[in-house]
């Protein structure tokens, strides 16, 4: 049973989120600007704060800064502002995720699930040592399995050795030719869509939302890499 | 330094040295002139004694010989040192035979030893017992004497007037010194004159009864008439020599007609002249014979006795005297002048009156020596100066001179030199006060200069007047008084010409002297005037007027040209050749001034809107044209930065509202999705629901699209182009499209070149244009048709083709369709925005590239250009 913090100033998001995160199996606790989250969490022990930027007397990203200060909580940014400018500010101030409104509450679960159970998994200490980690993503090479958050990824074996190869060099920039050689060792004549293709898939499989991948990422014109917090 | 500047006392210290230099370098100056001009430079002392000497000699003789008669010794020759004797002798060679050393030989003498003959001085004299001695300032050394003739003038130039007697036939000529009218023995008319022009005269002269040209007249006339009075028979008669030689008699007759002469015979010049010109004769006056007319005096007349004359005196009724006829010869000279034209003139001679044996005098002689040597109290100066003789005085004078001859230039400089030390002084104090470092004027610095300078002149004046009126009483009365008032007057005109000079120094201290003048003050008005004059003519004339003025000035000053120069061509080319170059200047300059206009239009049609035309140096017209084009300029970028700002404005609003919009939006689509999760039996409601649903996410989805497009449509969003493959990309477009092609039946071909290319783009903006792109196939191409996408390199451009068949029939122009909010299908009920195309195009004109879109019946095609990255 873990306890869940959601902080908007708009009654209605609050009490649709609470329908949605209770249904889940979670504890929610409500507020209503920055200084109730504040007073809250030093109140409650809360496992995940859900927190509105845009807030009367104490707006999110001073909150963000005062919470980080006497808590490491795993926070998500409700946001109306789609620019990635707010997105950065926010996640550099300490917010681990962020959703922009109007968001669909089946993202907004899946996230805080993520979240809660990399926070949770973190604090377990269960990472084996010779598994690739990116974010929420391990990879364990004896067993050849992929697990999302500790959950498992079911992955064909060209996914699998694509995902290998770029969490191996993560942060490098890969073209579809190179990926196409190294896994398919083979000529890229005229099949680089194939890769293309494969990397598509993966993505609807690692990320929550494959329209703005967190770990996947797509270099436009040059190729793909893997990035992670 | 700077107290010195402004001291008092060392100004009045200046001011007194300067007058003591002064007053030595006037002395010192006219001392060295004095002693150049008597010879004390070039001649021994010997020689100037003696030159001295000899004159007052001179004087002392004619003293002598005119006080002969007299028993007493005059009283200047009382304790002096001149040694005389008058000796009677006609001529120099009978003087020469009497024996001088023998004091029998003289008729007077004060000779007391032996005489030196060789050391003698002879002085000749005429004497009649008539004539005397006349002297000026007796004393001193620098008065003059001369003799004088009681009945006699002894040169023409002392008669004023000349008067023919008819009856006796002669000519007399009238001193106005002695009251008394001469008669001429030898008279000389000369008529001179410069013709007026070349064919002007040609004057016949009739001689006698023989009608002869004389002087044919071409550029001067010169006529020359000498006579010389016979006395045997009471007639002049013509000089041998002269023009009117072959004439047997002189025949002057002037006839007298009531107010009018005639004049007749010898002088024939003026027959014709009152034959020519009456109206002239008829303002001769003073020819009758009425007694006012003519001058009280003695007059000699002829006696008839040998030629003998007797003299009346106090002659007033001339009549008796002079006959019936009589004119005043003078008055008919000024006739002939009257009609020749004022460049003639004459002269009349009437010569050697003394000649004529109506005096009785002797040639005297006077032989004199100076007793050497000369002696005189030195210690005494003044006293033994003012007691003694001429030759003690000269003596005194000499000594003087030779002692101080060269001393003088010592002087000299000396006082140059401290004159214009004190004079540069005061020019650099002038205008230095104490207590300020300024230079203050004085109230004669304010008013103007002419003023200054005039009171200046009128003191200058009155003070020459008053030192010259001084003066003169000088040589009459030689007091010490005099000379000091002179000197204090002299001095005083000296101070008031160096105070005037000091100020004039201030004013130029001051600075713009020139200002202060009138002459500056009309001149600066009268270029105010001319200044307001051409600025309203520029202002407020029409521009046709102003070229109908310049074309008329040029014209005028051809027109001027052709008329000074018209004969003359060589001139009038020089003068027309100077206008072409003039002429020319000024429409290069013209034209200068066009080319920069025009590029400045240039420019500013280009969008340059900091461009600013160099108006400084332009003329009239084009000067205000391009304040104008710089005006408007300025007008459009003021107008272009305040559209850039209701864009951004725009912008923000769009944004903020949408921010506003999504909140209730995101409780909107919640609930609608919580719903949806209730179990819920009715049908209708489950598919109300279902609408509720789709709606509210095409709206997101719009709101999205709107905030995109506000932005990329003004420029507000970052672009940063990188080197990309345009290759990669359209891989990667497959990729992510493929199951959406799929789902809608589409197939897609893919066709690029085996090289990679790259391009210039920013990943994220060309994603978005793609993506757009894509999605617009997916939704309206035919279901089971093909999709080409082709890369190619054209002319170093990458061209991306998009070509899709429509499922629905485009009666749309490509244009049409990249419209915000438009859209190909008219039912608007499926989803999107119908702001697709219209950010794909934003988004390539941010990032330099180009976007096209043709439609051609059901094929949709997009052609994307970019450059291609080296």
């Amino acid at each position: 049973m873990y306890n869940i913090l959601v902080c908007d100033d708009e009654k209605d998001i609050v009490s649709a989120l609470k329908i949605y995160l209770t249904a889940d199996g979670y504890q929610v606790f409500e507020a209503y600007n920055g200084k109730e989250a504040i007073e809250v969490i030093e109140r409650e022990e809360i496992h995940l704060v859900l927190m509105d930027v845009m807030m009367p007397v104490m707006d999110g990203i001073t909150a963000m800064v005062k919470l980080r200060q006497i808590s490491n909580v795993p926070v998500i940014l409700l946001t109306a502002k789609s620019e990635d400018t707010d997105k950065i500010l926010g996640l550099t101030v300490g917010a681990d995720d962020y959703v922009t409104k109007p968001f669909n509450p089946v993202e907004v679960q899946a996230r805080v699930k993520s979240q809660i159970r990399r926070y949770m998994q973190l604090g377990g200490g269960s990472i084996k040592q010779e598994n690739l980690v990116i974010g929420g993503i391990e990879l364990d090479d004896r067993t050849k399995e992929v697990t999302l958050d500790g959950e498992k990824i079911a992955l064909t074996r060209t996914e699998y050795e694509i995902l290998k190869l770029l969490m191996e060099h993560s942060g490098q920039v890969f073209s579809p030719n190179q990926i196409y050689e190294s896994v398919w060792k083979d000529n890229p004549y005229g099949t680089e869509n194939t890769v293309a293709v494969h990397i598509r898939h993966l993505r609807e499989k690692v990320e929550i939302n494959p329209a703005e991948p967190r770990y996947l990422k797509v270099v436009w014109g040059r190729g793909y890499k893997m990035e992670g917090k | 330094m700077e107290k010195l500047k402004s001291s008092l006392i060392a100004k009045i210290i200046a001011w007194v040295l300067i007058s003591i230099s002064g007053f030595l370098i006037v002395a010192s100056g006219a001392l060295g002139i004095f002693f150049s001009e008597q010879g004390f430079y070039e001649l021994s002392e010997e020689e100037i004694r003696e030159q001295f000497f000899e004159k007052y000699q001179d004087r002392y003789a004619a003293m002598v010989l005119m006080e002969k008669d007299s028993e007493v010794e005059p009283e200047f020759l009382q304790n002096t040192n001149f040694r005389y004797g008058i000796v009677q002798a006609d001529t120099l060679e009978e003087l020469n035979k009497i024996d001088l050393t023998s004091l029998d030989s003289y008729e007077k003498y004060n000779f007391d030893e032996e005489i030196p003959l060789e050391k003698t001085d002879r002085f000749e004299c005429f004497y009649t017992g008539d004539n005397y001695y006349s002297e000026m300032n007796p004393d001193s050394l620098w008065g003059y004497f001369w003799i004088r003739d009681s009945h006699l003038a002894t040169q023409s130039s002392y008669l004023t007037s000349y008067v023919y007697a008819k009856d006796a036939g002669l000519l007399y000529g009238y001193s106005a010194e002695s009251y008394t009218y001469y008669p001429m023995e030898n008279v000389a008319f000369i008529i001179k004159g410069l013709a007026e022009n070349e064919n002007s005269i040609s004057v016949e002269v009739d001689a006698g009864e023989n009608v002869s040209e004389i002087a044919e007249i071409e550029s001067a006339i010169y006529f020359e008439y000498h006579y010389k009075y016979d006395r045997d028979s009471q007639v002049y008669r013509p000089v041998e020599g002269t023009d009117l030689e072959n004439e047997t008699e002189l025949q002057i007759e002037i006839y007298i007609d009531g107010d009018i002469a005639y004049a007749t015979d010898v002088f024939m010049i003026f027959d014709e002249i009152f034959e020519k010109g009456e109206s002239f004769f008829y303002q001769l006056t003073g020819t009758s014979l009425d007694n006012e007319s003519w001058e009280t005096g003695d007059v000699y007349v002829p006696d008839g006795e040998n030629g003998g004359f007797t003299r009346y005196t106090d002659v007033e009724a001339e009549e008796e005297i002079f006959g019936s006829g009589m004119v005043e010869v003078s008055d008919i000279m000024d006739l002939v002048i009257a009609a020749y034209g004022q460049d003639y003139y004459y002269e009349i001679k009437g010569l050697s009156v003394n000649e004529w044996d109506y005096m009785n005098g002797k040639m005297y002689y006077v032989i004199s020596y100076v007793k050497n040597p000369i002696e005189y109290d030195e210690k005494n100066l003044s006293e033994s100066y003012e007691n003694g003789d001429l030759f003690v005085k000269a003596q005194i004078v000499i000594d003087f001179a030779q002692k101080m001859k060269y001393k003088i230039f010592e002087i000299l400089l000396s006082g140059l030199l401290t004159f214009i030390v004190c004079l540069v002084y005061l020019c650099i104090a002038a205008g230095h006060r104490k207590g300020t470092d300024e230079i203050v004027g004085t109230w004669w610095t304010k008013l103007p200069l002419e003023v200054e300078w005039g009171i200046f002149l009128i003191l200058e004046f009155i003070i020459c007047f008053l030192t010259s009126q001084v003066a003169t009483g000088i040589e009459q009365i030689t007091s010490i008084f005099w000379i000091i008032m002179t000197l204090i007057l002299l001095y005083t005109m000296a101070w008031i010409a160096l105070a005037f000079f000091l100020n004039f120094v201030v004013r130029i201290k001051l600075g713009k002297w020139w200002r202060k003048t009138i002459v500056c003050s009309i001149y600066s008005w009268i270029k105010r005037t001319v200044k307001k004059t051409a600025l309203s003519f520029s202002t407020n004339t029409p521009m046709v007027l102003k070229l109908i003025a310049f074309f008329g000035i040029v014209s005028f000053i051809e027109f001027c040209g052709i008329m000074i120069f018209g004969c003359d061509t060589e001139a009038l080319l020089c003068v027309w050749f100077i206008e072409k170059i003039v002429l020319f200047a000024l429409v290069y300059i013209c034209f200068l001034q066009m080319k920069q206009l025009k590029e400045a239009g240039e420019k500013i049609a280009q969008g340059d809107m900091n461009y600013q035309v160099n108006t400084e140096k332009m003329l009239f017209e084009f000067k205000k044209h391009g304040e104008n084009l710089n005006s408007i300029n300025t007008g459009m970028s003021k107008a272009v930065e305040e559209r850039m700002k209701s864009e951004r404005f725009k912008t923000e609003l769009i944004t903020n509202v949408s921010h506003d919009i999504k909140t209730p939006l995101t409780s909107i689509i919640n609930y609608v999705d919580l719903l949806e999760k209730e179990a819920i039996e009715n049908e209708n409601v489950a598919e109300y629901l279902e609408v509720l649903s789709r709606q509210s996410n095409r709206l997101k989805k719009l709101i999205e699209d709107l905030m995109e497009a506000s932005k990329a449509s003004t420029g507000n969003l970052q672009v940063n182009l990188e080197k990309l493959e345009a290759g990669v990309f359209l891989v990667q477009t497959v990729g992510e499209f493929e199951e959406k092609t799929k789902a809608s039946g589409l197939d897609l071909i893919i066709k690029k070149p085996e090289e990679p290319v790259y391009i210039l783009a920013d990943g994220r903006h060309y994603w978005r244009v793609i993506d757009n792109l894509m999605n617009n196939i997916c939704k309206y191409a035919q279901n089971g048709t093909r999709v080409y996408i082709n890369l190619e390199v054209k002319d170093q451009k990458a061209v991306i083709t998009f070509r899709n068949t429509s499922k629905y029939p485009l009666n749309i122009s490509g244009e049409e369709l990249m419209e915000r909010f438009v859209r190909g299908d008219s039912s608007r009920n499926t989803e999107g925005s119908g702001l697709g195309l219209s950010i794909a195009k934003s988004l390539m004109d941010l990032m330099g590239a180009d976007f096209e879109l043709m439609v051609d019946g059901d094929l949709f095609k997009v052609v994307l250009t970019f450059n291609v990255a080296s």
